[in-house]
């Protein structure tokens, strides 16, 4: 066996380590969403009752522009409060306290209503943000979306795995959505390799079927990476969802 | 004498002068022969096997892997102060240092200068972030970091492309890209698997190294302090080979210093400031320590103590920094 084929094997190899590292790293988020989703055991479901509103998800944002009529948002920050209130849970009346940003509190909104929150409705809007947005510094905004009477609510008390958990969104299918996508990507990833891999070995070795899976493995080391990381940005918890986004100046 | 350029910021006048420079074909400062002579030994490493079979041999690969590491340190330094005299001739030089790592090489001007040296992306963290990795057997987090880190540093650089009013950065980016990834693509035409294996290979150990060295010299330290949140290795070969990058607190405090003078700054300021576990005398010992002889991360501690009972220094702050740092870069990219 030459020095070539040794270096091939090699680097064959550490595709396969690489890989099953990145594996091992969405199944370390998938086991950080079963805890969440132990937790659900203790949930209770109803509608807030007195609050408005009861809790709020906020996401500061800085918007930025190169002057070229866009702008766009970089997420500075995630912030979750509850004001305190009243939930209606299966006939009984429970108090939820008051617990300021930064305190232990974790507050999910639909991440859908946070984006339509944050669109854009009008050339007022644009250019309100705009001037200041092709400044060095930025502009800033913050875009809420509260918890309110008559919301539908699932209430997570705080225990010894998490704070108090307030979510206007049904967390347990969310979860599983998740940790779903999270094992299709895992099996999807290995299989994928397993693929380029046997062809990367069809004999002739260095032949163009081979040389085709060389490639093939190139191209697969080159996107697994981003992919992993956009799907690891996407199952975050919802109190932290990120937003980004950018506007383009609407027609009037 | 502290001259703004010694204190390892450029004044207004500084970064006027750099802007202004033009014509000549000669390096600024005599040092840098050392980085051109390793890259032009690394690029001919790389290209020889290509060519001539006979320099298909592991002394040859395992010299270019090094090699391809210095390339990468050498874009750390360049990116931070241009190494020749003509700006015309220091973009072609990012040019051939991207072609080198495989990815282009003023990505640090945002990923490094601009964030890294402040732990802050606006609020965010680092792209970087030593805390990204966690798995329980703290070698698995030293091979893994570049495949967060990687991915996390070009997201951001797109993002920071469409907002930069640096003028000309966009499409010295994409030249950049275009260059690296074009003569490698050429290469693979020529011979896939010599260009796969003796080049391609080479280009990403040395990328996916200079990720790893983030974790390595921030792991455990103090970020939010203002001396001790890097780890140095200060043994003399080393820095040698690796051109002065082991002083790596005193880099990220003053980063305009040139890096031939960071051992006497590193002795002056940092010294009397630092923890002294976060001064190691060997990186491979650290390594050995770290990620081989033990199986768990090891534990914070307080290190940022050591800074509190020491004279008073007259750094500015990191908004500051960072200010001068942007100057800094557009100064050495405008009108190129």
């Amino acid at each position: 066996m030459s020095f070539t084929d040794l270096l091939g094997l090699g680097a064959l190899a550490a595709l396969w380590v690489n890989t099953l590292l990145i594996v091992a790293h969405a199944g370390l988020q998938r086991g950080d969403l079963a805890r969440r989703r132990d937790r659900l055991r203790g949930a209770r479901h109803g509608r807030v009752s007195e609050g408005s509103p009861l809790a709020e998800a906020r996401t500061v944002q800085v918007a930025r522009s190169r002057g070229d009529g866009q702008v766009h948002f970089h997420d500075r920050g995630y912030e979750s409060e509850s004001f305190g209130g009243t939930l209606q849970l299966a006939g009984e009346s429970l108090q939820v306290p008051a617990i300021g940003a930064g305190g232990a509190v974790e507050v999910w909104v639909d991440p859908r209503r946070m984006r339509e929150a944050g669109r854009c409705v009008s050339p007022e809007d644009f250019d309100s943000l705009y001037a200041g947005a092709c400044k060095a510094r930025g502009a800033e905004r913050v875009i809420r979306q509260a918890l309110s009477a008559g919301d539908e609510i699932w209430l997570v008390p705080a225990d010894g795995e998490g704070p108090l958990w307030l979510s206007g969104v049904d967390p347990a299918p969310w979860i599983a959505r998740q940790r779903a996508l999270l094992l299709a990507f895992m099996l999807g990833s290995l299989a994928l390799l397993g693929l380029c891999s046997v062809l990367a070995l069809w004999p002739p070795v260095y032949g163009t079927i081979s040389t085709l899976g060389g490639a093939l493995c190139l191209a697969f080391f080159l996107l697994v990476q981003p992919v992993a990381a956009t799907l690891g940005e996407r199952v975050l918890p919802l109190h932290r969802a990120v937003l980004r986004g950018r506007w383009s100046r609407p027609v009037s | 004498l502290l001259t703004p350029a010694r204190a390892g910021y450029m004044s207004a006048r500084g970064v006027a002068e750099v802007a202004g420079k033009r014509g000549g074909f000669v390096v600024r400062r005599r040092e840098e022969w050392r980085q051109v002579g390793l890259v032009a030994a690394y690029d001919a490493l790389l290209l020889l096997p290509l060519f001539q079979p006979a320099w298909r041999h592991p002394v040859v690969w395992l010299a270019a892997c090094y090699l391809s590491f210095v390339n990468a340190i050498v874009i750390h330094n360049s990116l931070h102060q241009g190494v020749f005299e003509s700006k015309g001739l220091n973009m072609w030089w990012r040019r051939v240092l991207s072609f080198g790592a495989l990815y282009p090489a003023s990505a640090n001007i945002p990923s490094h200068n601009l964030v890294h040296h402040q732990f802050d992306d606006d609020g965010q963290p680092d792209w970087a972030e030593p805390n990204q990795v966690r798995f329980r057997w703290n070698l698995l987090n030293l091979i893994h970091f570049p495949n967060l880190a990687g991915p996390a540093t070009f997201a951001g650089v797109q993002r920071w492309i469409a907002v930069t009013r640096h003028p000309g950065f966009d499409f010295q980016y994409k030249s950049e890209l275009v260059f690296a990834f074009g003569l490698t693509g050429l290469c693979m035409l020529h011979d896939f698997w010599a260009t796969l294996l003796f080049i391609v290979l080479p280009q990403l150990w040395g990328a996916r190294c200079i990720l790893r060295i983030n974790l390595i010299q921030h792991d455990r330290t103090d970020i939010a302090s203002e001396w001790n949140h890097s780890r140095n290795f200060v043994g003399g070969f080393l820095n040698w080979v690796i051109c002065n990058n082991g002083y790596h607190t005193i880099h990220h405090n003053r980063a305009g210093l040139h890096w031939s003078d960071l051992p006497e700054a590193h002795r002056r300021e940092v010294q009397p400031r630092i923890d002294p576990s976060l001064d190691e005398p060997s990186m491979v010992g650290y390594l050995a320590r770290s990620y081989v002889l033990r199986f768990g991360r090891p534990s914070p501690r307080d290190v940022a103590a050591a800074e509190q009972a020491a004279p008073v220094s007259d750094l500015v702050e990191r908004s500051e920094r960072r200010r001068q740092a942007e100057a800094t870069s557009l100064a050495e990219s405008a009108n190129a």
